[in-house]
């Protein structure tokens, strides 16, 4: 399981930064846009044990800001804690280098992959959980 | 003539290339897609994950999915579509007006409020009923 995790931050740093070089926040777009899909399968998951009654999904209700409530609360439920933990796994202290050495080079676009297949998994499983289901 | 004033002179790049106010929008769109996709997929599944659809909540996963999917081919594949970004960005500010309009609107901000006897105490019940209910009065 840490091979495959790390193979996919390995993968992603290499793409991201072959395909922009001048990116200075790389760091910060990188550590967003994968726990954002961390989060999103995260969700799939809850929601399939929501849909066959093993568990409620807990969300973590806030009342700050009625518009910017609902996006906070999901954000606080899924990706927070992904966000916390890709951050000390593979930014603190560098440990990125670590893992860029020791990861073989990869010729199959295995971030890509997994951001495509994250992201239409949880929208068909969504529309299916709310509309069909 | 038309060709180029369409695609602009070839040194010097499109018409608009280098305009000061696109500039500075495109400062504050460049984040629009991850933003706006964070943002529209994280409450229409909020809905979702609750049962409690609205009728915009399929436009917000489609919009938010669309717009994280061409984030993706932007960063690991370098397929670039700077308009899905922008539209994204317009989507996202049309989104939240309306959320401000439905949560704080003129029709918000003239409405009764809900008189609440006490923290503890039943919501939505005024002095009168609260007393009555309570053999207070007759």
């Amino acid at each position: 399981m840490q091979n495959i995790y790390n193979m996919i931050w390995a993968d992603a740093i290499v793409r991201f930064k072959k395909h922009n070089p001048d990116e200075e926040s790389w760091k910060v777009k990188l550590l967003v846009y994968l726990s954002v899909m961390n989060s999103l399968n995260l969700f799939m998951v809850g929601l399939w044990a929501q849909y066959f009654g093993w568990f409620k999904i807990p969300f973590i209700e806030v009342n700050i800001f009625s518009p910017l409530d609902k996006s906070i609360s999901f954000a606080l439920t899924f990706a927070l804690p992904f966000f916390i933990v890709n951050y000390f796994l593979i930014f603190h202290r560098s440990r990125y280098e670590q893992i860029l050495k020791k990861t073989p080079k990869s010729n199959t676009n295995i971030a890509l992959t997994y951001s495509l297949t994250t992201i239409i998994s949880t929208f068909l499983t969504a529309i299916y959980y709310g509309y069909i289901g | 003539m038309y060709t180029k004033k369409f695609w602009g002179n070839p040194e010097l790049g499109p018409p608009l290339a280098g305009n000061p106010m696109l500039l500075r929008y495109a400062k504050y769109t460049r984040w629009g897609g991850t933003t706006v996709g964070a943002y529209s997929t994280f409450m229409a599944f909020k809905d979702i994950g609750t049962e409690n659809q609205t009728f915009l909540t399929v436009p917000d996963a489609v919009v938010g999915i669309g717009s994280l999917s061409f984030v993706g081919l932007k960063h690991f594949a370098g397929v670039k579509y700077p308009i899905v970004g922008k539209l994204a960005f317009f989507y996202g500010v049309a989104r939240l007006s309306y959320d401000l309009g439905v949560h704080y609107g003129p029709s918000k901000l003239f409405a009764p409020k809900p008189f609440h006897f006490s923290p503890g105490g039943p919501p939505n019940v005024n002095f009168y009923d609260y007393m009555l209910n309570s053999g207070l009065i007759d």
